[in-house]
């Protein structure tokens, strides 16, 4: 669009501008803030004279965070959830999605709407429980996998994809003697993998956030996920992280940024594999939540 | 093809019309395919719904679970009525959500008009990234830097402490309850929601810019002409879904935010029902308090796509 614009206009361009400048800094400053602390001395922390430069340079909180037993077995925990969770999501809503494109589907309309039901009625937190309680998989990592594989939005997402795929591929290779699952492996997956990689992402995201399930499924600690030994962190105070002694001895502020920069380099700890790696996948997830939400 | 001939066929056709059996036989690799879904669905998903339908309607025994369980019919949903935290849990449900759609709605559709006032190009697109960035941490990390950065020696004190102004107690303060969660809340996610926005905008086409300039319309009449009422439809059917969930005010955020200091107004219905139903194990209590939380959301999101039917023509369902 090119047309002269007048110095109002010109004017309001240079403060939408400093607008976004502000959000970006207020997206952004809450990390830096949580990285600067997790890195600096812990008495200037404690006295909170870090804002967003770190004061003085003391990794003791990242080693003691990384030696910590219990934020090691949460890390294998959650990795495992993720991973065995995504499998399956991405297993069986390709294998539903197959079907559900395929008009010689009987039944496939009725089916669809059945699956589509649970958008509008979600089923709740007490029932939710009651069922895993009555499968027997309270207090079991299954309870905690399982529970979100069934997911309509991803079926979706997939079978659109399918439906995109030119006919003229299934029907030649059924011509020659391929049978349904064949064609849904070798031919349709294959073809499919950009928005499989996209259902992936959404899935470990979702996975590796999710602490709601874990906190009413869950009481063995061995099987805890990251989030709830974040939660742990977060919310103890000195005695709790076995720092009493701090209370008596030398610097209160030390003991005080000690205890700031564990919680912040468990954050961090949780955190860091999803910031470093979001610059390299955010576009899956634009283009997922555009068909998915054109499609819904 | 003479019309006796086709009516032929399709008397033929009726007489051999194919049932499901035939079809399973056929296609059994498709229905096998799909079974796995099936199963987790109904399990998971649609077993819960059923559950939810008749569990505030029993006396949940712990020892022989459902089957010890008595029918009590309406009994749970009058103590529930008569619950001293009753109006307490209506009130802050209805606040904490209202106040959230109040604030976290419009501001993905201004983000995405201010943010559509730039010429595409590498800020743009890197202001956008950054604004999604929020919404890919979990809760129970943004409770705990907000925690960190709003506590007393946090940085917000900070600040208002060099400005010459007294530290605010805002952690555990019911007068400032609302405006964390709700601040949070936007701040996560106005850059996630603006980019079914972003989308609409650019399926606006470029024909009734060109016309509105040629009848002389500034950027400001162009927003509002054309920008506006080209995404009123996403607007709408977002605003819908969104009010039904006003009194769904979810369980995680408010649990990790609240504490008996600020129950008061933190306390909603679904962490009523964690309280009396996961710890207290009052199974049929906690399931009318949900199903009641359920129904008036069913209510609500009805309700407003009836009235967009009626206001615009556009709605859900």
């Amino acid at each position: 669009m090119k047309y002269n614009k007048s110095i109002g206009s010109k004017l309001f361009d240079v403060i939408n501008f400093l607008f976004m400048i502000f959000i970006i800094i207020i997206m952004i400053y809450p990390f830096i803030h949580v990285l600067s602390i997790s890195i600096s001395d812990s008495a200037p922390v404690g006295l909170g004279e870090v804002t967003w430069i770190p004061k003085g340079f003391n990794f003791r909180a990242y080693s003691m965070v990384l030696s910590s037993n219990a934020i090691g077995v949460a890390y294998k925990n959650t990795i495992i959830y993720a991973g065995v969770g995504t499998t399956l999501i991405l297993l069986l809503s390709s294998l539903a999605a197959y079907p559900l494109s395929k008009k010689r589907f009987y039944g496939g309309n009725i089916i669809a709407f059945l699956l589509a039901i649970t958008m509008i009625f979600p089923g709740g937190m007490i029932p939710k429980f009651l069922v895993i309680k009555t499968l027997g998989l309270l207090d079991s990592r299954w309870s905690v996998i399982l529970i979100s594989v069934s997911n309509i939005w991803y079926i979706v997402l997939i079978r659109t994809n399918f439906q995109a795929l030119p006919k003229d591929l299934s029907e030649a290779a059924y011509i020659d003697g391929a049978n349904d699952w064949r064609i849904l492996f070798q031919i349709y997956i294959p073809l499919s993998k950009p928005i499989l990689a996209t259902v992936a992402l959404f899935a470990i995201v979702s996975y590796w956030n999710s602490f709601f399930h874990a906190l009413i499924f869950l009481n063995d600690s061995a099987k805890f996920p990251l989030q709830m030994i974040l939660r742990k962190v977060i919310m103890a105070n000195m005695e709790d992280l076995g720092l009493g002694e701090f209370l008596g001895k030398g610097n209160p502020a030390e003991g005080i940024g000690l205890i700031q920069k564990l919680k912040m380099a468990t954050i961090i700890v949780a955190i860091g594999p999803i910031i470093i790696v979001y610059p390299f996948v955010q576009k899956y997830f634009v283009k997922g939540v555009l068909v998915g939400s054109v499609k819904g | 093809m003479s019309s006796g001939k086709s009516k032929a066929l399709n008397i033929i056709d009726k007489k051999h019309k194919k049932g499901l059996i035939y079809h399973i036989k056929k296609d059994y690799n498709l229905y096998l395919m799909i079974l796995p879904v099936l199963i987790t669905f109904f399990l998971f998903e649609h077993f819960p719904i059923i559950y939810n339908l008749f569990i505030g309607f029993i006396k949940y025994d712990l020892v022989d679970g459902l089957r010890g369980s008595t029918w009590v019919g309406f009994q749970n949903f009058r103590y529930f009525f008569q619950d001293p935290f009753f109006f307490r849990l209506i009130r802050n449900t209805f606040l904490v959500g209202t106040y959230s759609l109040l604030w976290g709605f419009p501001a993905p559709i201004i983000f995405a008009l201010l943010l559509n006032e730039f010429e595409d190009g590498l800020f743009k697109r890197f202001t956008q990234s950054i604004s999604y960035l929020p919404h890919f941490i979990s809760t129970v990390v943004i409770v705990g830097i907000l925690y960190d950065m709003f506590g007393f020696q946090g940085t917000i004190n900070t600040i208002i402490a060099d400005l010459g102004f007294e530290k605010i107690m805002f952690i555990d303060n019911p007068n400032w309850f609302r405006t964390l969660y709700v601040g949070s809340g936007v701040w996560r996610s106005v850059g996630w929601s603006s980019i079914v926005y972003m989308a609409a905008i650019s399926g606006i086409s470029p024909e009734l810019y060109e016309a509105a300039i040629i009848d002389g319309a500034g950027r400001w009449k162009q927003t509002i002409y054309v920008t506006i009422p080209g995404i009123l439809p996403s607007i709408t059917i977002l605003l819908i879904i969104n009010m039904g969930r006003v009194m769904k005010v979810g369980f995680q955020k408010i649990f990790l935010m609240y504490s008996p200091l600020t129950y008061e107004v933190a306390d909603v219905l679904q962490t009523y029902v964690y309280r009396r139903g996961i710890i207290g194990a009052d199974f049929g209590y906690a399931g009318a308090v949900d199903f009641f939380n359920a129904l008036i959301a069913l209510i609500l999101v009805v309700s407003a796509n009836q009235i967009s039917k009626k206001v615009s023509g556009t709605s859900f369902f």
